[in-house]
């Protein structure tokens, strides 16, 4: 028994998709599409359509990409995994075993004054670590002479303070080679930091950017995959 | 040189006084583009915008029209030089509605299944051709204010008729110019030629025929089959914070912002333009959307970056979604607007 329908242009089209796609049933889709020339073009163009993608050749997805998948899942699972262990370490209790077995467990007093002393000045922490990274560089040996040869003409107290300015300026070279010297192809800004990679294939990029430049040039990205098939 | 800038600094719609003043600036002559000598008036430093640079702007939708048109794009793929030159048939109502079917492709070479392939694929894409592919002017003051538009001393016969013929030259962008023949009474641009900086052309689209009065009988008009949702109303997830760049180049603003499913995907797609040429920032949207409470700063990003002609186009993805931006912009730009999104 066939159910009754009623179709109108628009609601027609979800329908002669799938039925582009094979065998049907439905008496009152045909009745539709018997009495409507639109409606019997937008089916021949889905037919063709469907045609069109059955006729296009199977790619080979490349098998570095099996690595990049199982990779990327494992990677996922790992912080899924992390995740749940931190939101479980702020439910556990340490079992009334170990609070036997260990009494009065405390972190040592100096960890507590380092840890209590790096969160009351962080910036500071940060930049007393980096300091002690920056690059060791030797001073010129002719600024060395000229340093012995001016402390001794002068008192030693004022010899003092030329062998500090030029410890001032030394870091001071050592700090300006370390953020100018670096330059490379990545930015910097107040924003990620991001690093640019070159792609020289449209097709290396993810398939809607590929269709957006398409149409923004006319199709030509399709037109030359296409002949580029042929060849 | 960073040409980008705060979204907002730049909103001020400049008067065409102020056009004057800053705008004089002469034609660089170049092969195949109009030498010096024949650029004719400056529109800037007329006291009025002539009525066919106004009409311009809604006359695709606003006159009815039909004809055959040749599209041409000549660019470099990895170095080498490329091709693609088709016939299209063009059709308007007048009334909004509109039809764009291909007709021959005369390069690249293809055989029928992938001619027929491309044209299904031109056919679906009718709507983005007729709203952003085609070279028109999209927003007059912001198109003023970012380009240079000079009258021509030639008037050109496209398709029978007698065109106005302008040069249009970006203030601030990069060297580039485009030329157009314009029917005068009506706005519609008949002919119009990107050249690059060197006077190469990169595209054309040129009508071979032409109609006020098409035939409108049996034409299949085209249908929106993935209309977006404005992102204002769109029902995304609570709390959910689509990226947003908060640097534009310079000259450009927001023309939309629209929420889009294409093949069971969600894309956040906004669109900024310049009053001529635009550039997307889509954002694919991950099962769940990343809300402000818990986005995590992500402190390095790889940027895939790639180029066809005068197009950048770049990929980055973060987290579960990835983000695309495309346009006629400098790396420089890309860079800015992406790192001003994440």
């Amino acid at each position: 028994m066939s159910k009754e329908r009623h179709f109108d242009c628009e609601s027609v089209r979800f329908a002669l998709i799938q039925r582009a796609d094979g065998p049907h049933d439905d008496a009152a889709l045909d009745a539709h599409v018997v009495g409507c020339a639109v409606c019997r073009r937008e089916l021949a163009r889905a037919e063709l359509r469907a045609k069109l993608v059955r006729s296009l050749p199977r790619a080979q997805a490349p098998t570095a990409l099996d690595g990049i998948v199982v990779a990327a899942l494992q990677a996922g699972a790992r912080q899924a995994r992390a995740a749940r262990a931190v939101e479980d370490l702020s439910t556990l209790t340490a079992p009334d075993e170990l609070a036997r077995r260990i009494p009065g467990l405390v972190a040592p007093a100096v960890l507590d004054r380092l840890v209590g002393e790096d969160l009351a000045d962080p910036s500071m922490t940060f930049a007393r670590r980096y300091v002690g990274r920056l690059q060791r560089l030797r001073a010129p040996t002719e600024l060395e002479g000229r340093l012995r040869r001016n402390a001794r003409r002068t008192s030693p107290l004022l010899g003092a303070g030329i062998l500090g300015g030029a410890g001032v300026l030394l870091v001071a070279a050592v700090l300006i080679f370390t953020y100018v010297g670096r330059e490379d192809t990545t930015t910097r800004s107040s924003g990620p930091e991001l690093v640019i990679e070159r792609v020289e294939s449209i097709r290396d990029l993810d398939p809607a950017a590929g269709l957006l430049l398409s149409g923004l040039t006319g199709g030509f990205v399709d037109a030359q995959r296409l002949a580029q098939e042929d060849s | 040189m960073i040409r980008a800038q705060r979204i907002g600094g730049l909103v001020a719609a400049f008067g065409l006084g102020f056009l004057a003043a800053c705008g004089g600036g002469d034609a660089s002559s170049s092969a195949g583009a109009p030498s010096t000598s024949e650029l004719g008036l400056l529109i800037a430093r007329s006291p009025a915008v002539p009525e066919f640079v106004s009409a311009m702007v809604d006359a695709p939708e606003r006159v009815a029209h039909g004809g055959v048109r040749r599209v041409e794009y000549h660019l470099a793929v990895a170095g080498v030089p490329a091709s693609l030159v088709y016939d299209e048939r063009v059709t308007a109502d007048g009334q909004g509605r509109y039809a764009i079917e291909p007709v021959a492709v005369a390069s690249p070479a293809m055989n029928v299944p992938q001619r027929e392939l491309f044209e299904e694929l031109q056919r679906a894409r009718q709507g983005f051709f007729f709203k952003y592919r085609d070279l028109r002017v999209r927003g007059l003051d912001l198109f003023l204010q970012n380009y240079l538009v000079q009258v021509l001393a030639s008037a050109p016969v496209i398709a029978g008729v007698e065109c106005v013929e302008i040069q249009i030259t970006p203030r601030n962008g990069p060297a580039r110019s485009y030329q157009l023949a314009i029917e005068a009474r009506s706005g519609l641009v008949l002919r119009s030629i990107e050249r690059d900086g060197g006077g190469t052309t990169i595209a054309s689209t040129t009508y071979l025929e032409f109609t006020r009065e098409p035939v409108l009988a049996g034409v299949e008009f085209h249908v929106e089959r993935f209309p977006g949702t404005p992102l204002a109303t769109a029902a995304l997830s609570a709390g959910a914070a689509p990226a947003a760049p908060s640097v534009l180049p310079v000259g450009y603003r927001e023309v939309s912002s629209e929420v889009v499913q294409l093949a069971g995907t969600t894309y956040i797609r906004r669109v900024y333009g310049d009053g001529l040429e635009n550039v997307f920032f889509l954002e694919r949207v991950a099962a769940t959307l990343p809300t402000s409470q818990v986005t995590v700063a992500v402190p390095k990003l790889t940027v895939r970056m790639s180029e066809l002609g005068p197009f950048r186009i770049a990929e980055v993805v973060r987290g579960g979604g990835s983000f695309f931006l495309v346009g006629k912009i400098s790396e420089t730009d890309v860079l800015e607007i992406l790192r001003s999104a994440l």
